[in-house]
């Protein structure tokens, strides 16, 4: 610890010197007021001073004065030393700024023990300065009326701003900014340059009494470029030894910001090369439906006179054998003819990007006139199909479209069952929704397939080459039903344990209304739409 | 009174298999290769079926009624699309009206023949 001893008395001072030494001091010493003054306004003097009473030049008194009045300086301890110990010298020594008192002839021990109370708050004022100073936030303590008390260097580096001294003027008085005019809040209210912007941070706690935060864009003084930098700029209102201050701290988030910026950026390129991908997606599944209808189209004309001709060569032709081999040409033309209009109706349901034309329908209604047209095949399976729908049960469904998906369920339901299908069909309404649920007692379900059932072309056992089922049916159920804003799903206990298909779609009744309530609204005619298009049932007519 | 048919079809296959199949019961049945013969046929003094394919080069079948009716030539014919494609474009929508029925590709001999029958009770 370096040690400065001010004292015109060579008795007093070597005397002085020396104890120092002993207990480890680095001394310098002065022999008046001026000398004192001279290395105490030196940047590196010593932190800890002795400063005599009554000296030839500047009094000690002067001396501290001085010391106290420089802003922004480290802080030096100062004791006096004096013969006289009279309360007016005290009173007025501690006025100008004294730490300490120290009566001559001194007491060593008692020396010692003031002179390590001086450390212990030296080495405090150290370790405070050296946060202060190393801090990379700036840090700018303000009185009332914006004059500068205390800056950190960052403060001081980033703002191009010093502390005044105590006779200080405002900032506003004191510095001019590119607009050249006085800073005042009424003629700067937009101006962003430092002593505008303290201005405004100042009288904005004054107004608030309380924490501000906000973020701004400022160019620090001397910053090397023409970059602006982006701060978050906290203002607080402290009492700082009983006067009212403002503390700005000003931190540099510009690297945030950045990032920030290169956070966003990146990902609105990423989302615009998503849109571009599913575009293309969309693109490529367009083409696939463009290629699959032409081809399906292609494939009908030649596959007519298999269609029409095999039956009726089977029937001529009187040979067992000849007989057989035809049955076989002929079963295996229908399941080119199933798989290639499934195909189609797949293509065309997908390329309907519109929503399906829908109307009042009652299940129950529906239900048993698509058992009906389909008795002959339920009699030759020897199937049964239990209807527990009774009361009527409304949904809002295209009427072509919805009982596409009942006469797959039905077959489906046949041709899955072994030795006479029993098919019972159901339907509840929650809410805003209805659901239906078609439940068989045939060859049932793994876990794997009631998840993949609905999947296009997706056969439960693939080493079995059945030609009955295109592999198509439940994906045409699927479309249809979620065109409509529905859910279809699959369940089942097990294989051999029979499978239950359900799906939902939006119900047809009137909150208020009481199913059927006004004759109107008492359901269309179920064959509505058939007899003008029956090339396209999935295309209602206009008529 | 003998009822007289006109396959129109661009495919030979096509005319062949409805010969086959139609000309035992009407062995008067007669052919065209595509809107021009078809309309060809009808200056001719065809009156009759006619069974039009849709989709055929140069005039399609659609185009080939258009053409028909704006001729005058409409009248005392019936008229059945064989159809692979859907609906006539938008603006040849109101050529549905001269369409008695329709008779989707691949069809049964049973079909053709149904609808063959019903249609040749229209004609007087």
């Amino acid at each position: 610890m370096r040690v400065l001893i001010a004292e015109d008395d060579p008795v007093s001072r070597l005397s002085l010197q020396a104890s120092l030494k002993k207990w480890g001091y680095e001394v310098t010493t002065a022999i008046d007021g001026n000398a004192a003054w001279e290395i105490l306004q030196k940047n590196d003097c010593p932190r800890l001073a002795i400063l005599d009473w009554e000296m030839p030049g500047l009094t000690g008194v002067e001396v501290c004065r001085r010391v106290r009045s420089s802003v922004g300086r480290d802080y030096v301890y100062i004791a006096f030393l004096t013969a006289r110990v009279l309360k007016e010298d005290i009173i007025e020594g501690f006025d100008a700024g004294a730490d300490d008192f120290i009566t001559k002839p001194f007491n060593p021990r008692e020396l010692e023990g003031r002179l390590r109370a001086a450390d212990r708050i030296l080495d405090l004022h150290a370790e405070l300065g050296a946060i202060y100073n190393a801090s990379p936030v700036a840090m700018i303590l303000l009185d009332r009326d914006c004059r500068i008390k205390n800056l950190n260097p960052t403060g001081a580096r980033l703002s191009g701003l010093s502390a005044g001294g105590s006779s200080g003027a405002a900032i506003g008085a004191s510095l001019r900014c590119a607009h050249g005019g006085p800073h005042t809040l009424e003629n700067t209210p937009a101006c962003t340059c430092w002593p505008c912007l303290l201005q405004r941070f100042v009288a904005g706690t004054q107004r608030t009494e309380k924490i501000t935060r906000e973020e701004v864009i400022l160019r620090p003084l001397n910053h090397s470029g023409s970059e602006e930098l982006c701060f978050l700029v906290s203002t607080e209102r402290l009492l700082v030894t009983g006067e009212d201050m403002v503390l700005v701290v000003l931190e540099d988030i510009s690297a945030r910001k950045k990032a920030e910026r290169s956070l966003a950026d990146l990902n609105r390129t990423l989302e615009s090369r998503v849109e571009q991908r599913s575009a293309e997606v969309y693109q490529l599944l367009r083409q696939k439906d463009g290629f699959v209808r032409r081809l399906g189209h292609d494939l009908k004309t030649p596959l007519t006179p298999l269609v029409a001709l095999l039956p009726t060569v089977e029937k001529r032709v009187q040979d067992p054998k000849a007989k057989k081999m035809l049955r076989l040409a002929i079963r295996n033309v229908e399941f080119m003819r199933g798989l290639v209009e499934k195909t189609l109706q797949l293509a065309e349901l997908n390329n309907t990007n519109t929503k399906p034309i829908t109307e009042r329908i009652d299940l129950g209604e529906e239900i048993r006139n698509v058992i009906a047209t389909l008795s002959y095949i339920l009699e030759a399976a020897a199937a049964r199909v239990i209807n527990q729908i009774t009361a009527p049960v409304w949904v809002l469904a295209n009427p072509l479209e919805l009982r596409e998906v009942f006469h797959n369920l039905i077959t489906n339901a046949i041709k899955y069952s072994e030795g006479g299908a029993t098919l019972r069909i159901a339907a509840t309404r929650n809410g805003r929704m209805v659901t239906m649920s078609f439940s068989d007692e045939g060859i049932g379900m793994t876990a794997e397939d009631t998840r993949r059932v609905f999947e296009e072309f997706y056969k439960a056992d693939p080493s079995r080459h059945d030609r009955s089922s295109t592999g198509l049916g439940l994906s045409v159920c699927r479309t249809i039903v979620e065109r409509h804003g529905g859910r279809i799903w699959a369940e089942s206990p097990g294989l051999r344990l029979g499978s239950t298909i359900s799906f939902s779609l939006p119900s047809g009744e009137p909150d208020i209304d009481r199913a059927g309530a006004t004759p109107e609204e008492t359901g269309p005619c179920p064959t509505t739409g058939t007899q003008n298009n029956p090339h396209n049932p999935f295309k209602p007519s206009n008529d | 009174m003998t009822k007289h048919i006109l396959v129109v079809d661009d495919d030979p296959s096509m005319r062949e298999t409805v010969e086959l199949l139609l000309n035992e019961v009407h062995p008067s049945i007669r052919f065209a290769d595509g809107g021009r013969q078809c309309l060809e046929e009808l200056r001719a003094g065809f009156r009759g079926l006619i069974l039009m394919d849709v989709m055929m080069p140069e005039l399609n079948g659609w185009e080939t009624i258009a053409a028909i009716v704006e001729e005058g030539l409409d009248d005392g014919n019936i008229f059945c699309m064989f159809t692979a494609v859907q609906d006539p474009e938008p603006r040849m929508e109101f050529l549905k009206e001269y369409v008695l029925d329709y008779i989707r590709k691949p069809f049964t001999s049973e079909e053709l023949v149904a609808v063959v029958d019903s249609s040749l009770g229209y004609l007087t």
